[in-house]
């Protein structure tokens, strides 16, 4: 049986809504979207051909503040993805307790096939199409697939050009146009600390436990990197082209350092380690597996034959529903996506106050408050799952959606 | 040769005329009867009907669409009127009405019943005050039926939403 994401968050928000006796009329109105958006965006491209893109903004749900989610640009990007992405958002937001609600936009393009000047162009007609419904009390993006600080920049410029000068409409925007210290590094560094603190709950450290991590993006090379630091042996990593293996750990500050080096970005032909096909990587014994690339890439058969203890999700939805189930059969620690890769959006929480308060925060500073924020929202998760009887993934749905609901209800409906 | 029943040896069952006096035969006599066969379509939901129909003999189920559901309203007998509402709103007919059974009904036009009303005709005045009689006794039921429904539903809702809200303030520490 195989899932879409859609229908695997409805099998978990149907899970939570159970545990919390939330009836049907209820559901439809945690599940509603406040507000759904759908905009051409028209360019002249480079060639003077004029070409015209969709561009979408699903803003899921503002009982607990302003919304808040990623802008992406790819060729997949529909309106049903992003209102699943939207209202992922509005429980990942209440999982960590930062006061947002949850959004999720993107534009349906090509921009591997576009030029930096399109891609400008794209964006602040995007950003003037949206500028009514954005604001930092209101709905405020970020970064997501295929989309970058530079691309922050345009959205608070041109939305400046509206409503004035405005760094907090966006986050994730470089640090010279009132960008955080630390951003970049955010989600990474938060599957690092989910992984710190689930090992925790069992009395276990980093230092000498093995790791697998599959995708060797932004997430993946950050959490590695943090992980090799404390001592963790990352015996085997992947990306889109292929597979590296180290049985006494790889040595990632150099990997680091050869794929930002590599003119395709790739760690396939690391000198320093063995090479190996990506598929593999899930056949290794390990103690930690952080899958951090795409969607769905552990089916019913990988996990069936994994070994592993722990999988901390740094991707979103990389485990499929009915691969959870053999997981927990299995007694494998499950970290779930809506907590583990929370670190960007609790960052991007950071930079919106920097921003509101204009005040500079230190490095030292964001690094603390995000591991008091995921050491909090670990232990409400834990607390919840040992109450209830319940796999973590439930447990932190449950927690999501509690928030959300019990706001709601105080805030009333009428 | 039996004598075939007309619409007001039946008046006593239908609420419109069943206060009719016994001559009022007259006027429907003046209009032809038709037979209807069990399974024809009398009138159509959303048609323009021109008549108001008298049913004589046999049975008619009243049948409504919402939304591309057919419901059966009612079934209706010898003595009962349809197209009172229609006649009167110049609408479209508001139900689709079949015969069950065998039918014989008399057809009036509206032309020809307003024309006897405007002569004062006493039969047709008499059907006139039943109808008004019976719209509004229908509409008070109506008042009270939506009432009904608007305290039951909101009853419901404040109910469900308070369980909501007590649930997650007591038993939950988020």
């Amino acid at each position: 049986m195989s899932f879409s994401p859609l229908e695997a968050t409805k099998l978990y928000l149907s899970k939570a809504f159970k545990v919390l006796e939330i009836s049907p009329r209820i559901q439809k109105l945690l599940l509603t979207p406040y507000r759904e958006i759908k905009v051409e965006v028209p360019i002249e491209r480079d060639n003077g051909e004029i070409e015209i893109y969709m561009g979408y903004r699903v803003q899921h749900n503002n009982a607990r503040g302003p919304m808040k989610g990623g802008i992406r640009y790819h060729p997949e990007v529909d309106g049903e993805e992003v209102s699943n992405l939207a209202s992922l958002m509005t429980w990942k937001t209440a999982v960590v307790n930062i006061p947002f609600g949850g959004a999720k936009g993107g534009i349906t393009c090509a921009p591997r096939e576009m030029s930096e000047r399109e891609l400008e162009k794209l964006t602040r007609r995007f950003t003037e199409r949206l500028h009514i419904v954005l604001g930092p009390d209101i709905d405020i993006p970020a970064p997501d697939v295929n989309t970058n600080a530079q691309v922050m920049a345009w959205i608070m410029d041109e939305y400046s050009k509206y409503c004035g000068y405005c760094p907090p409409v966006v986050t994730g925007k470089p640090v010279a146009v009132g960008g955080i210290e630390g951003r970049e590094e955010a989600t990474g560094r938060g599957v690092f600390l989910a992984t710190k603190h689930a090992l925790a709950a069992n009395q276990e450290t980093i230092e000498n436990k093995t790791f697998l991590i599959q995708g060797f993006g932004n997430v993946g090379s950050w959490a590695a990197k943090f992980i090799h630091e404390h001592g963790g042996k990352i015996i085997a990593v992947s990306d889109a082209f292929g597979g590296l293996s180290h049985p006494q750990g790889i040595d990632i500050p150099k990997l680091i350092h050869y794929q930002n080096n590599n003119p395709n970005r790739s760690i396939v032909g690391f000198p320093e380690a063995d090479a190996m096909e990506k598929e593999k990587l899930f056949q290794l014994s390990a103690d930690v597996l952080i899958p951090a690339a795409l969607g769905g890439v552990i089916t019913k058969e990988i996990a069936q034959n994994l070994n592993v203890r722990y999988i901390i999700e740094g991707a979103n939805g990389p485990t499929l529903p009915d691969a959870d189930e053999i997981l927990f059969q299995k007694e494998v620690i499950v970290v779930p996506d809506i907590y583990a890769n929370a670190g960007g959006v609790t960052v991007s929480y950071f930079e919106w106050v920097q921003n509101i308060q204009r005040f500079a925060w230190t490095h030292q500073k964001v690094v603390q408050e995000l591991d008091r924020i995921m050491e909090k929202a670990w232990k409400k998760i834990r607390e919840i799952a040992a109450r209830k009887n319940l796999d973590l993934r439930t447990a932190a749905f449950v927690l999501g959606v509690g928030r959300v609901g019990k706001t709601v209800a105080l805030r009333g409906i009428t | 040769m039996a004598q075939h029943p007309t619409f007001f040896h039946h008046r006593q069952i239908c609420p419109l005329c069943q206060n009719l006096p016994p001559n009022s035969n007259s006027l429907c006599q003046s209009c032809p009867q038709e037979n209807i066969p069990q399974g024809k379509e009398i009138c159509r939901e959303n048609h323009k009907l021109h008549h108001l129909i008298f049913i004589c003999q046999g049975e008619v189920e009243v049948k409504k669409h919402f939304q591309n559901t057919p419901f059966s309203i009612t079934t209706l007998g010898p003595g009962s009127i349809l197209g009172e509402v229609e006649m009167w709103t110049n609408l479209t007919s508001s139900a689709t009405v079949i015969a069950k059974k065998d039918c014989k009904i008399h057809k009036m036009s509206y032309h020809f019943f307003q024309q006897k009303l405007q002569e004062q005709h006493p039969t047709a005045l008499n059907i006139f005050f039943e109808m008004v009689h019976l719209l509004a006794h229908r509409l008070k039921s109506m008042n009270e039926k939506i009432i009904s429904l608007l305290h039951t539903s909101q009853k419901g809702k404040y109910e469900e939403f308070a369980h909501f809200k007590q649930q997650l303030l007591q038993n939950w520490d988020f």
